[in-house]
């Protein structure tokens, strides 16, 4: 156990290294002006962006449209609740870096009840005491240590993000606790119940997806403009008022 | 010393002018209060939960989401906003269509993801100050299915009227959206604003 806890944290250490490495080069450009997109990769991004919605015509669409009438909604609730839990000690651990201690022990205390009252997270009545899901991601970790967010990115099958995402979601896999914690096999079943996951989130989200994805005329731009406003919201806490517009200042 | 006086009371009087102004300006900006932003969003809210649990059929639903738009928001400044440049050089004619088939367009993009709130409870969380750009009110909006979400209305009233000019659905701007969509659309037509219209009209 010890040992383990050492190894993790070595291969933590020695990760954060590179991360910050890649990170200084990346994303050295200092602040983006609001509303700003970066985008020197826009050709690229859009080919990608072809590419996924080819993925998700013809394989995310339909599965996730079968699995939302046939799996019944108490499972599909069961397979989401323990999803989300297990997301949760990663979710706890980047609160944690980003100095933020109340978020952190919510998170902490969410994944405690749900995975002993909640029945290793098949059920959420952490949310009925009101610990709420509060995600955030190394990606956020980097941008409250004042890295800038870098170019925008669409990646394949993963979907919109920017430079510093990116390596945000590399590291977030390295860092995961869960990772140290569960052995081998079980650790691969994890990956199914994501992916299925995935796919019920894309039969609840399905309106919203389908409106981005096929009613915008440039679905591309749309996706850019929506991910990179959520995730500097997110990061804020709030919706920054300098980046609103002001539809009077017009003519 | 009889001209000087007559300056002096010129002087004195545009200095009053300048004062009533100076005075009236920040009365002006500040004339919006967040309890008015606050009653009028309320409003709106409770009409958008009274449309979505009518069990209505959607044509009408979404009809009555135009109703509004028309009601309390500022369409025409929308509109404007999301079209940009090509505004001034549409014609008097094609403005006079623009507006009304952007109206429908919006209320019914908008609307049909409203729709999909039935039996949501939506409550108003705060308000606050915007600046220039008027109040922010921020509901969130608490669904049986999906994770509560927040949504800001900025609620100005330089129309003269309080009115909502912008949805903002967990930071993302409608105006943003909107404004490159219309941009998109009109591109992909050639800049043909009739083609534009007729498209937004068949939403």
């Amino acid at each position: 156990m010890c040992e383990g806890v050492i190894r993790a944290l070595r291969i933590f250490r020695i990760n954060l290294l590179i991360i910050l490495a890649v990170c200084v080069s990346a994303c050295a450009s200092g602040p983006v002006p609001a509303g700003h997109i970066n985008d020197p990769f826009e050709q690229a991004n859009r080919q990608v962006h072809e590419f996924n919605k080819l993925v998700d015509v013809v394989a995310l669409r339909p599965v996730a449209a079968v699995y939302g009438t046939t799996v019944p909604e108490e499972l599909r609730d069961v397979i989401d609740n323990s999803a989300n839990n297990l997301a949760l000690p990663g979710h706890a651990l980047n609160h944690l870096l980003q100095g933020d201690i109340p978020d952190a022990l919510e998170l902490a205390a969410r994944f405690l009840l749900n995975s002993t009252v909640g029945l290793a997270g098949l059920f959420d009545p952490a949310t009925d005491v009101g610990l709420f899901e509060n995600n955030t991601d190394f990606g956020e970790t980097l941008g409250t240590w004042g890295f800038a967010e870098g170019p925008y990115v669409e990646l394949p099958l993963l979907g919109a993000s920017t430079v510093r995402g990116t390596v945000g979601i590399v590291v977030d896999f390295a860092i995961d606790p869960l990772r140290y914690v569960i052995p081998s096999p079980e650790r691969e079943y994890l990956f199914l119940l994501k992916g299925m996951d995935m796919v019920g989130d894309r039969h609840a989200y399905s309106d919203l997806v389908d409106v981005l994805l096929y009613e915008s005329t440039d679905s591309y731009a749309s996706q850019r403009l929506t991910y990179l406003q959520n995730k500097r919201r997110n990061l804020q806490g709030e919706t920054i008022v300098e980046d609103l517009e002001d539809p009077y200042a017009f003519e | 010393m009889h001209l000087n006086k007559t300056n002096n009371r010129r002087g004195f009087l545009k200095t009053s002018a300048a004062t009533v102004i100076l005075t009236a300006l920040p009365f002006r900006a500040s004339a919006l209060s967040e309890q008015q932003s606050v009653d009028l969003i309320n409003k709106v809210i409770a009409e958008v939960q009274q449309i979505i649990n009518s069990g209505k059929p959607e044509a009408n639903m979404l009809a009555d989401f135009e109703g509004i738009f028309k009601k309390y928001a500022d369409v025409a400044t929308i509109a404007r906003y999301c079209l940009g440049a090509p505004w001034r050089n549409a014609s008097s004619a094609q403005q006079r269509a623009y507006i009304p088939a952007f109206q429908r367009y919006i209320s019914r993009k908008y609307g049909k993801q409203f729709r999909s709130f039935k039996g949501a409870e939506i409550m108003i969380i705060r308000s606050r100050d915007a600046g220039k750009l008027g109040i922010l009110v921020e509901s969130t909006i608490d669904t049986p299915s999906k994770a509560p979400f927040s949504v800001e209305w900025n609620v100005s009233d330089r129309s003269g009227r309080p009115k909502f000019i912008n949805l903002i659905i967990e930071g993302i701007s409608m105006l943003a959206t909107e404004r490159a969509e219309i941009g998109a659309m009109l591109e992909s037509f050639g800049g043909n604003m009739d083609k534009l219209v007729a498209h937004l009209k068949s939403w």
